[in-house]
């Protein structure tokens, strides 16, 4: 079942009068016009995670704010559980962590997220020993008395995270969750996404931080300039072909060394060994045939293989062009 | 991290039964609203009302209030409309609150907001020092102290209630999408006008938890200051015998004057009158409560579309126009009339088109605005003994309010957050 669809969905953002956009008011000074989506078309299966990939001003928050109904699309549609946006229903089973979150900053932590729970309708005992146990979650049962006023940007993060799992919910999109932690905040934030995925929620978030992507995405879209590039699980989008291989011997002599140079992309030597980078196959047969014969030692073979970030890298400049 | 995520099953029971508690709300709102009404129309009202006990004579310093208190009986305190407004306005903004739902936790939230917000209590003292105050000012008069401290009081009470409306209500909308705690709300399970609406009753719920204390003060006041009349005073030092303790009577004096000002003040608020003061000021407050939902309304209004200081001045400049609603209707008779004149005609549509113009501009703008002045009854309140309210300026005030929320929300479920 598909949980988030899109068609076509395209956003243009116009400045009015008063520096307001009014969205469907349609009072509008055709002077200053941003595109900030172009015929978006993709759709997230249940039970996955998906990232949504891209430069900043790529149109990643846009997206999300289109989901959520904070802004009204210029053209295009899109789905949410199959249902239009703005259904009450679907967004009982939706939790939303927008980017930089801030919240009531008069409340205390337990009171806030009362708060949020009381729009859900959650009777007051569920409402209670849920708090509990999502304050446990992200690790803020330390704060539940203390004002909002006073808390950390990564402590505002993992709040906002735990209002946004308050419902139970089938569906979690998250805004940038990583953006301003430290690495242990940014591996803590990993851990509960995977857990998620673990009990059976879809789990779309937007990110500019790639490797942090690569490691838990099951399939991503790369947005850049507003538009859709590309689309698909990692292994569809990242070339299996090897790159290059890394070989490190040890004990070759100078001569060895020499004839290495000839055919290896480049030789880096440390004091006892020795680092080939080498493109083929062949090659590399070659180079550890060449050092047993001469009585030296592999020390290791790594070959290597695209990275996100250097297929990323390689679409935008196509893009470019 | 390894707590386990407990089911939502009893959500849906939770539902229904709310939806059971907002009916049997609704059915008591409706009771509340409509019984002045119906025991209104079945009682002849005279326009003067039964006349007021005569303000006791002071003659000592040590009489029980119960001397003092002749009331009026509860049934003709109800038929007094003023006091029903005052009553059923603030049961009808709480009540309402609670039944357009998920907008009852908004509506607490922002009255919580509002409440920790430091300048309400700027405002809110200000506004005790100045009620205080009248009592000093009073001095200053020749004559008619009551008639001041009266003015001086009640005019209090509109104005720091107005500015409330305006110093509070304004950020109120702009603060969430400023700081982007909507975006988290829109996410919820609520929509778009229970949110405004939310916002709204929560401010007005401020505003009048604000005009009830300031009007508690100015009863309390304005019975201290009657009992405290010069004739009181000078009757207390006639009648102290010769050779007798003064400072201590006099602290007598002042201890029971104080307290029967409170107990007094206590009464009246609740809308019973005492020798002294009589129920108009109650209506008069219930009609202030009455200005300020349509200047509330406004206030939201236009902080859904522009930013606060633009709001502000929007909100001010209908306050204002509002207040002048029936000059300006007046202005367009006058115009009529002296125009007709001028050019010998019988009909306004036989006069030159641009005076036909300039006519029903100052026409349309008079009725266009909020006609605050139509739900003022200052001029009244001392020289009638009893005022009638008439229904008609309440239904006004409910349908002009429920007009402007409904265009506030339309623009605000249509436009893009920032």
């Amino acid at each position: 079942m598909k949980v988030v669809e899109t068609f076509n969905l395209s956003k243009t953002y116009v400045q009015d009068v008063l520096g307001v956009e009014y969205g469907r008011l349609k009072i509008r000074l055709r002077d200053r016009q941003v595109d900030a989506l172009k015929d978006l078309t993709l759709a997230v299966e249940q039970g996955e995670i998906f990232g949504l990939l891209g430069p900043n001003g790529a149109g990643k928050t846009t997206t999300i704010k289109i989901l959520m109904g904070i802004h009204f699309a210029t053209e295009g549609q899109a789905r949410l559980f199959g249902r239009p946006l703005g259904d009450l229903e679907v967004k009982r089973r939706i939790g939303f962590l927008p980017e930089n979150p801030y919240f009531y900053d008069y409340l205390k932590g337990w009171e806030f997220l009362e708060f949020y729970g009381r729009l859900y309708d959650m009777p007051h005992r569920l409402l209670r020993t849920r708090i509990e146990e999502l304050l446990d979650l992200v690790g803020l049962s330390h704060a539940a008395n203390l004002p909002l006023k006073g808390y950390s940007k990564g402590m505002n993060q993992r709040i906002g995270l735990a209002q946004a799992l308050l419902n139970d919910p089938r569906l979690v999109i998250l805004d940038e969750p990583q953006s301003g932690l430290d690495p242990l905040g940014r591996k803590e934030v990993r851990d509960i996404i995977l857990r998620l995925r673990k009990e059976g929620r879809t789990v779309l978030f937007s990110s500019h931080i790639l490797s942090d992507a690569e490691m838990i995405c099951d399939r991503v879209g790369i947005l850049f300039k507003g538009k859709l590039i590309d689309c698909g699980s990692m292994s569809e989008l990242l070339s299996t072909r090897v790159l290059q291989y890394e070989l490190v011997v040890e004990g070759v002599s100078h001569e060895t060394l020499q004839a290495f140079e000839g055919v290896a992309e480049s030789v880096l030597n440390s004091d006892m060994q020795t680092l080939l980078i080498l493109k083929e196959e062949t090659d590399v047969q070659a180079a550890i045939a060449r050092t047993v014969e001469t009585g030296g030692k592999i020390v290791s073979l790594t070959p290597r293989t695209e990275t996100l970030e250097q297929y990323f890298i390689r679409q935008v400049k196509g893009e470019g062009k | 991290m390894s707590t386990t995520i407990s089911s939502l099953a009893p959500m849906e029971t939770a539902r229904l039964r709310d939806r059971f508690v907002s009916l049997l709300l609704g059915a008591l709102l409706l009771f509340v609203v409509f019984r002045p009404i119906a025991v209104n129309d079945f009682k002849e009202v005279s326009e003067s009302g039964p006349p007021l006990p005569t303000p006791a004579q002071f003659v000592g310093p040590l009489q029980t209030p119960d001397e003092l208190t002749p009331r009026l009986s509860t049934e003709q305190a109800w038929i007094n409309a003023g006091s029903d407004a005052l009553s059923f306005v603030i049961v009808a903004s709480v009540l309402f609150s609670i039944i357009v739902g998920r907008a009852g936790n908004i509506a607490y939230n922002t009255f919580r907001e509002a409440v920790r917000n430091r300048i309400l209590y700027f405002i809110l003292f200000f506004s005790l020092i100045m009620i205080l105050a009248s009592g000093i000012v009073k001095e200053l008069a020749v004559a008619e102290h009551r008639r001041i401290v009266t003015d001086l009081g009640l005019g209090c009470i509109s104005f720091f209630g107005f500015l409330i409306a305006v110093f509070v209500g304004i950020s109120l909308v702009y603060n969430e999408l400023e700081r982007k705690t909507i975006y988290t709300i829109v996410s919820k399970p609520v929509h778009r006008y229970q949110f405004l609406l939310g916002k709204y009753f929560g401010l007005l719920l401020t505003i009048y938890v604000n005009i009830a204390v300031m009007a508690l003060l100015f009863f309390i006041e304005l019975n201290y200051q009657m009992m405290n009349s010069e004739d009181a005073l000078i009757k207390f030092y006639q009648a102290v015998p010769v050779g007798a303790n003064v400072n201590w009577l006099r602290f007598q004096f002042f201890l029971s004057t104080a307290g029967q000002g409170i107990l007094y003040g206590f009464q009246n608020f609740f809308g019973f009158a005492s020798p002294h003061v009589s129920l108009n000021l109650l209506a008069q407050v219930g009609m202030i409560c009455l200005q300020l939902m349509i200047i509330t309304a406004y206030a939201i209004l236009f902080s859904s579309f522009s930013t606060p200081t633009l709001s502000a001045v929007f909100t001010v400049m209908t306050y204002i126009a509002g207040t002048m609603a029936e000059d300006l209707m007046r202005l367009a008779r006058s115009l009529g009339e002296k125009a007709m004149e001028t050019f010998n005609v019988h009909q306004i549509s036989d006069l030159p088109l641009a005076k036909q113009a300039t006519i029903y501009f100052v026409h349309f703008v008079s009725l266009a605005v909020p006609n605050l002045d139509g739900l003022d009854l200052s001029s009244d309140v001392i020289h009638k003994e009893l005022i009638t309210v008439w229904r008609y300026p309440i239904l006004y005030a409910f349908c002009h309010t429920g007009m402007i929320l409904m265009l506030s929300v339309w623009i605000f479920s249509k436009r893009n957050f920032k």
